[in-house]
């Protein structure tokens, strides 16, 4: 793990819900900072997992965590959409109109709070802007479970495609190809929001105009950071590590999200089994022999039985059969890995492979 | 009844042993599993108004219904609860199922879900879509028609969440989700770790997990659910008995819940 930080500027941690990805992220940071980088953990899970684990205030957009006495330093990030996709507006628009414009469409004001949409750009855009910015030496990014994850990861494509292709066309009233091409893709327009005014209602689809009449004019913004996420992350130094458990059904979702990531070009450096067995359950070890005569011996029945099926189970789940190779495999934590102390230790433990 | 969860890629599919897609398919008698896509919900949903089906199928290519998705905000939201709420909503639309069970997406991206609608009636003050999103808000927040299960598990991060969950899933739809809390063990008497050379860290954290369990109970049961229920942890991988084995605890739960004040 300590190469994988060392060659790294860029880490983004993936895997199925609930198999301890921002947990891992967080005992990353604690190690690379550790061992001397400047590291900010950024979550783009709404749930604010991160903020809990760390025990730092919900709110703040980068923070310094408390505590901490390392050689480098350990920052924490959340993503708050609304405050990043207005600060990049104004960062972006050239004139006022546009702002406005934005800022008092319907659309925009539901995006940026109670709508989906903008949470893929904002954290690609506050991605790159943080792995740029020259503060840290490296980011590790905490993801989304698998299938928003690759919401994510597809977002710069889906962005581009967005404006270069027949949406943006279809609302800004341009035409696509030329003569009978034009006449036929304007006919398929007129019949296309026709359909959407007829289902959706002429006020939306009106809203929906201003709404990309408005962005069109940051467009060409939108694309560029899109292209920079995207190279970002195709780039050789930034690493995804793929966190799984045991259980059969999260280990054939990790490999399709593993040939996913191939597929896509990403680099995919390390899969990790987390909590794959409670220190006392290690199958094979000489302790499960002796806490099951010593339990046995001392007449402790039932607390013996349940040692016996609980490492039974451990043992069959690390029978799972997986394609993945090198995996490498964390015991489980006999107390909850929540606050800096408790990270440290996972730290150590991932230091140690 | 109808086993349904969202997206792309069905966590159904390998853990049942069957093909899952957008249609669905059947795992028992009685009882169908399938897995919705947003493009998919989309298409059929715009297909049936478009006169000219050949047509749509042209303009509703593969990019162009990729791209719209990918660029109109709740757009996905709302054609997956458009999918979910379609039998009530139009004549049009036949499901010939008692009940859908839906395996939502975890917290903070179901929380998106379920505001998407209140977000988009909000875009316009009339018109179909803004009847239709307003029509979806009261159908999630009818008790006669929907009700919210929440499942956590007995450690920290994920109570903090349920709690914050509990409070947020009531001020959307005024409904009281139902608690429960999973992967519970069945502990017998425990002894001291002190005593024991060998045994002590098994029973050292048998002991950390009882303390964790009564105070994850007690945490949840603040909230002011109506009662928290539990469920069985199942040391085994056979998948037929441990879903057995959850229905016979979600079946006593029911009874408790009934009984409850």
């Amino acid at each position: 793990m300590r190469q994988l930080i060392e060659n790294h500027r860029v880490i983004v941690c993936t895997g199925s819900g609930g198999v301890g990805k921002t947990t891992l992220s967080a005992a990353l940071g604690v190690l690379a900072a550790r061992m001397g980088k400047h590291v900010l953990v950024l979550t783009i899970d709404p749930a604010r997992r991160l903020a809990t684990t760390l025990g730092i205030d919900q709110g703040a957009d980068e923070v310094w965590v408390p505590g901490q006495g390392y050689a480098g330093s350990l920052h924490a990030g959340m993503i708050d959409q609304a405050r990043i996709f207005a600060a990049y507006i104004r960062r972006n628009a050239t004139d006022q109109a546009t702002i406005d414009g934005l800022f008092n469409n319907a659309l925009y004001q539901q995006l940026s709070t109670t709508l989906s949409g903008s949470q893929e750009f904002t954290s690609l855009s506050k991605l790159v802007d943080t792995a740029s910015s020259g503060h840290y030496d490296l980011v590790i990014l905490d993801t989304p479970p698998v299938a928003h994850a690759v919401d994510f990861l597809h977002a710069p494509e889906k962005l581009n495609a967005v404006f270069n292709t027949a949406i943006i066309s279809m609302f800004m009233g341009r035409t696509r190809g030329f003569k009978f091409a034009s006449a036929a893709w304007k006919m398929g327009v007129k019949m296309l929001l026709g359909t959407l005014s007829f289902l959706t209602g002429s006020e939306f689809v009106a809203t929906f105009n201003g709404f990309f009449s408005a962005i069109d004019a940051i467009a060409p913004d939108i694309r560029e950071t899109s292209l920079k996420a995207h190279r970002l992350l195709l780039d050789p130094s930034t690493a995804f590590v793929l966190i799984t458990s045991f259980d059969q059904a999260k280990i054939i979702e990790g490999e399709a999200f593993h040939d996913e990531l191939g597929a896509a070009g990403y680099h995919l450096r390390k899969v990790i089994v987390n909590r794959a067995w409670p220190t006392w359950a290690v199958p094979e070890s000489p302790q499960v022999h002796a806490t099951q005569t010593e339990l046995r011996q001392q007449g402790l029945t039932a607390l013996a039985d349940l040692h016996q099926n609980l490492c039974r189970y451990y043992a069959d789940r690390s029978q799972a059969h997986t394609r993945f190779e090198n995996i490498l495999k964390l015991t489980e934590f006999d107390t909850e890995v929540v606050g800096l102390h408790a990270l440290e230790q996972l730290a150590d433990r991932l230091a140690q492979v | 009844m109808l086993l349904v969860e969202f997206g792309k890629r069905s966590f159904f599919g390998p853990f049942l042993g069957l093909e899952v897609g957008n249609d669905t398919v059947q795992w028992r008698p009685r009882i169908g599993v399938a897995c919705w896509d947003v493009e998919e919900a989309l298409r059929e949903y715009i297909s049936h108004y478009l006169v000219f089906k050949s047509a749509a199928t042209k303009i509703l290519s593969n990019t162009v219904m990729k791209a719209l998705v990918g660029a109109a905000p709740g757009l996905g939201e709302i054609a997956i609860l458009g999918k979910l709420t379609a039998p009530r909503l139009h004549a049009w639309y036949k499901r010939d199922v008692d009940v859908v069970v839906v395996d939502a997406y975890a917290t903070g991206q179901f929380m998106t879900l379920l505001r998407a609608p209140r977000g988009l009636a909000g875009t316009a003050a009339g018109g179909p879509l803004h009847r239709q999103t307003v029509a979806m808000t009261k159908l999630l927040s009818d008790p006669k028609l929907c009700e919210y299960r929440m499942v956590t598990l007995a450690e920290e991060m994920p109570v903090a969440e349920a709690c914050e969950m509990f409070v947020d899933i009531q001020t959307e739809t005024g409904l009281q989700p139902r608690l429960y809390c999973n992967r519970m063990l069945d502990l017998p008497p425990l002894a001291k770790p002190q005593s024991f050379a060998s045994a002590g860290p098994f029973l050292e954290q048998m002991q950390s997990l009882a303390t964790r369990q009564k105070l994850s109970l007690k945490r949840l049961s603040q909230t002011g659910a109506k009662a928290v229920h539990t469920l069985p942890m199942v040391p085994m991988l056979n998948v037929v008995t441990l879903l057995e084995r959850l229905a016979d605890a979600l079946e006593l739960a029911e009874v408790a819940q009934d009984a409850a004040p």
